[in-house]
């Protein structure tokens, strides 16, 4: 495919908003785009002339989180960003309110936190999102439940929201 | 895509939260909203979750892309190291971003791709031969090499001179210089012996110049200098005193140079100096730089580089100049005959007292010359005294009285500070005054205190202006170098040019050190050590011809050899070159000078490194010998070790017959009763399976597949034996039945041996022959005499 890094540089605004919506921060975010574009560097032999450019590397993004999940899948944390452990002071640039979306986004597990960023977030149909993450429509379906329960529980009927929404 | 149902579904509910239906799909599922209330108020808490979610993130889509991202999503991920500018830069090219194109010396344009390929191809072209560039370029080169007939090779570190003279010290010596320069090459081993004996002796000098330049620069400061000579209140006896009391400035040649320069002399000079002070003084100024210089130079004497060596030029240039005016300049054996000349005129001796003579003056002149002659021996006064007393001593009385009578006078006039008033220029003192920075040791105001005091002189307005003026300048100068504990900078200077003058005489005689040790060791070698086989020699010609023409070839010149043995790399490097190429002609042209004739064969060349290795060995140290020893017979032994090792060896692979069989019948357990666990080669017939192992071993094996009794070749298995090839063939019948024929290839060749069967334990029949060093066992669960039947079968096919 040719021209395929104008492409490339087209999305890379996209996949720095997921990336760092599924991360937590602008590090590890970036660190994920570079890392899923130097992967598509090495793969763009492979890469179909009707294939969505998008679509493919944000497969080949969840790919690399996939593996991390994998590595990482004795740690405590999972493989996921937990907020509350971290040093603060990453979070200081970060509204209030932003907070709350990152730390439930934190909270999420991370299929479902995949699931729905890719749809609320990146607005990808339900076939494009399922190409991504290489499941059915219905695991996909089944996840989006999940974690918009999940969300609006944290953030909209917990106690800490009563107590916030009082103030 | 979603296919709606009666029923909401949760696929349509999340469809319709996230946009994703068709207008008729989208008012469906409003109208079956409208049903169930709860659903309403969850699609408005996931719109506002949404809401959030994009409120926090969606501005990360506006923000700049990162450089390095954007750069790596353009380039790759070998963006940052294909970067063809940076290659070209280092080979002095540039980047013309206009053209975008690299651009050379001569103006050539290099595409990026092959941008160092065309970098390596430019430089090879503008390559700077040196064989071709014009003479002009290396004229300074040539100027400071040795000769006329040497190369830049041959650059001769020791004679790199400019203008001035040369710039580096002579750490050989000339003695030693003059010495190589009159030997020629190669050198005789006696002389050789000499001259490298002088230079032993020579080796240690710069260091030890380097410590005694060390402890004088502990005292150039002028904090720590002790100004004695500058009290003014001090008679010659207490200076003495104290300088007794001080024994250690006896050593320093530095401290000397000061109470010479600065004692009695002036105060002599100025008693009487009313005929040419101008003169006096100017010839003052020049002894004591002399003396100054002279000291320096003893204290440091190659330490001192290019700038005291210039000092010393110019000395001598004014000393040439001097020498017309001042008549004889006096040495020590001058003196003695200067006061017996002077009390010879008797008007002279009458006029002694009241006037001052043309002679006297000179006389006076000479004081400093004489104290610069005992300098190393005690003060300048006691000098003075000495040569004043002894000179009349050897000539006349008339001459003694008259020279204790001046001495005595002047101590007298010093003690009771008259002195007559000579009239100073201001320019006078302010040459003296130009001297305080070459002193170096002494602060400004002690000079001019000292030149003061020891002329005793009250000095008119003017002087006093100047003096009280330098005297603050002076004060303020030391107040700041007072509070600095490292001194003033003139002393700074020194001692960091101190160092690194040490630094570069210990580098130069740690070369000389090495350059002299590989030279005693290589004269050793191919000079002395065959100094025994020339007695019995016969001479073939023909070999003494090979060997001049060997020698000619290489092109040893004898007598125009190099002018003296410097210690130069180049020089050393051709010296081992020539003795290694031409020890013949070292052999043959020393008989020539014994006029015995003497030539050189394979035997005395043995007998010769005989003769290196036993001299070698005379040199070692037992300790050394005990080791060599050692090495020697640990590997004479593990020679000797070695071979009667090798009677008693057996190869390594050696497998017996037993060994296979147990082999044979490990694989038939296994394999026939695990059958179906294990994947070996189902498709392999007999044949193939030997065709396999044939290839392995190296020879031809033929054993046909037939049928044996119903037994029906399944599968081939290959076992590893650690030592080589073999091969499990399972034969089956239609009953399950299994036989397991063994092919085993030996390493070493077997003797053939007929079909033995037997019974071992766990197994009901097992046959072995060996045929062509390849053994085959057949083992099976059957009867004995099944198993010998198929064995049989299988030995006619083969």
């Amino acid at each position: 495919m040719d021209n395929y890094q104008q492409f490339f540089i087209d999305t890379i605004p996209y996949l720095r908003r997921y990336a760092r919506a599924y991360t937590g921060d602008v590090l590890s975010g970036d660190a994920l785009v570079r890392r899923t574009i130097e992967c598509a560097h090495s793969l763009i032999n492979f890469l179909q002339d009707d294939t969505d450019i998008a679509i493919w590397l944000f497969s080949i993004m969840h790919n690399i989180t996939l593996e991390e999940r994998k590595t990482t899948e004795s740690h405590p944390d999972n493989g996921v960003l937990n907020i509350d452990s971290m040093d603060i002071s990453l979070l200081e640039d970060i509204d209030p309110e932003e907070i709350d979306i990152v730390t439930a986004l934190a909270q999420l597990p991370a299929e479902q936190k995949e699931t729905f960023l890719l749809v609320s977030l990146e607005r990808f149909t339900y076939d494009e999102a399922s190409q991504i993450l290489n499941v059915p429509i219905g695991t996909l379906i089944l996840r989006l439940n999940s974690a918009r329960k999940f969300l609006i529980k944290r953030l909209l009927i917990d106690d800490f929201a009563e107590l916030r929404a009082a103030q | 895509m979603i296919v709606l149902s009666d029923k909401l579904s949760t696929e349509s509910f999340h469809a319709f939260i996230d946009e994703q239906l068709s207008d008729e799909q989208y008012l469906q599922v409003e109208a079956q909203l409208d049903e169930i209330p709860d659903k309403l108020e969850e699609i408005q808490q996931c719109h506002i979750i949404n809401e959030r979610l994009r409120e926090v993130f969606d501005p990360i889509v506006e923000e700049d892309v990162p450089e390095d991202l954007y750069s790596l999503a353009l380039y790759g991920i070998n963006s940052e190291y294909h970067d063809d500018t940076q290659d070209f830069q280092q080979f002095g090219y540039e980047f013309d971003e206009a053209r975008n194109a690299v651009t050379g010396f001569n103006g050539e344009i290099a595409t990026p791709l092959d941008s160092f390929d065309a970098a390596l191809e430019l430089q090879d072209e503008n390559f700077i031969d040196t064989n071709e560039i014009d003479a002009n370029e290396f004229a300074e080169l040539e100027a400071l090499s040795a000769g006329d007939d040497k190369d830049l090779t041959d650059f001769d570190i020791d004679n790199i001179h400019n203008s001035t003279g040369n710039i580096l010290p002579d750490i050989f010596g000339d003695d030693t210089k003059s010495a190589y320069g009159s030997s020629t090459y190669p050198l005789r081993a006696a002389e050789d012996q000499a001259i490298l004996d002088d230079i032993g002796s020579l080796t240690l000098e710069p260091l030890e110049k380097d410590d005694q330049s060390a402890v004088a620069s502990n005292y150039s400061s002028p904090l720590e200098q002790p100004h004695l000579d500058n009290l003014p209140e001090l008679s010659t006896e207490d200076r003495a005193d104290a300088q007794s009391m001080a024994p250690e400035f006896e050593l320093e040649p530095i401290e000397r140079t000061i109470t010479s320069a600065s004692f009695d002399v002036p105060e002599l000079q100025f008693e009487h100096a009313s005929v040419v002070p101008d003169r006096q003084a100017a010839e003052r100024n020049y002894l004591q730089k002399q003396q100054r210089v002279l000291d320096t130079l003893e204290a440091s004497e190659e330490l001192s580089l290019e700038p005291l060596e210039m000092e010393d030029g110019a000395a001598a240039i004014r000393k040439s100049k001097f020498i017309e005016p001042m008549g004889t300049i006096s040495t020590k054996a001058n003196v003695p005959v200067d006061t017996a000349e002077m009390p010879g005129s008797p008007d002279a001796s009458r006029e002694f007292d009241n006037k001052v003579t043309p002679a006297q003056s000179d006389d006076d002149q000479f004081a400093p010359q004489r104290n610069q002659e005992g300098l190393f021996t005690g003060f300048a006064s006691d000098e003075t005294k000495g040569n004043t007393k002894q000179g009349p001593g050897i000539v006349s009385n008339a001459a003694q009285t008259m020279a204790k009578a001046n001495t005595k006078d002047r101590l007298i006039k010093t003690a009771a500070g008259i002195t007559d008033t000579p009239e100073y220029s201001v320019n006078e003192i302010m040459e003296s005054l130009d001297e305080i920075p070459d002193s170096g040791e002494q602060a400004p105001q002690d000079v001019v205190a000292e030149f003061f005091a020891a002329n005793k002189a009250e000095s008119d307005f003017e002087v006093n202006d100047v003096v009280k003026e330098f005297e603050e300048v002076s004060d303020q100068f030391n107040d700041h170098y007072d509070q600095n504990t490292f001194g003033s900078p003139v002393a700074q200077i020194r001692q960091k040019a101190d160092a690194i003058f040490s630094g570069i005489n210990y580098k130069f005689s740690a070369l000389k050190n090495s350059f002299v040790r590989k030279e005693q060791e290589s004269i050793q070698d191919f000079n002395k050590a065959p100094s025994s086989i020339r007695i019995n020699i016969s001479e073939p010609p023909e070999e003494r011809i090979v060997s001049t023409t060997f020698g000619a070839g290489a092109g040893v010149d004898e007598t125009s050899g190099p002018e003296g043995l410097s210690r130069k790399i180049g020089d050393t490097l051709k010296m081992y070159k020539q003795k290694l190429a031409h020890l013949t002609v070292t052999e043959n042209t020393e008989p020539a000078d014994n006029r015995e004739p003497r030539q050189f064969d394979a035997a005395s060349q043995v007998k010769n490194y005989k003769q290196i290795a036993t001299h070698a060995l005379e040199r070692m140290s037992p300790e050394n010998r005990m080791t060599i020893g050692g090495a020697i017979l640990l590997v004479i032994g593990l020679m000797v070790g070695g071979s009667i090792a090798s009677l008693f060896e057996q190869p390594v692979n050696a497998i017996s017959t037993d060994k296979v069989e147990q082999l044979a019948i490990d694989a038939h357990i296994l394999y026939t009763q695990q059958s179906q666990n294990f994947a070996g080669n189902p498709s392999a017939s007999i044949t193939e399976s030997m065709q396999w192992l044939s290839a392995r071993i190296g020879r031809q094996i033929r054993l046909a597949d037939v049928q044996l009794e119903g037994f029906k070749h399944q599968r081939a298995i290959v076992i590893p034996t650690m030592v080589s090839y073999a091969i499990a063939n399972i034969f089956e019948n239609k009953s399950n039945q299994s036989i397991t024929l063994f092919v085993a290839s030996t390493v070493d060749p077997v003797a053939n041996s007929p079909l033995t069967c037997r019974v071992p334990a766990g197994i009901d029949g097992l046959c072995s022959w060996v045929k062509d060093s390849v053994q085959y066992v057949a083992v099976a669960n059957l009867s004995l005499s099944r198993v010998r039947t198929f064995s049989e079968t299988l030995m006619g096919n083969l």
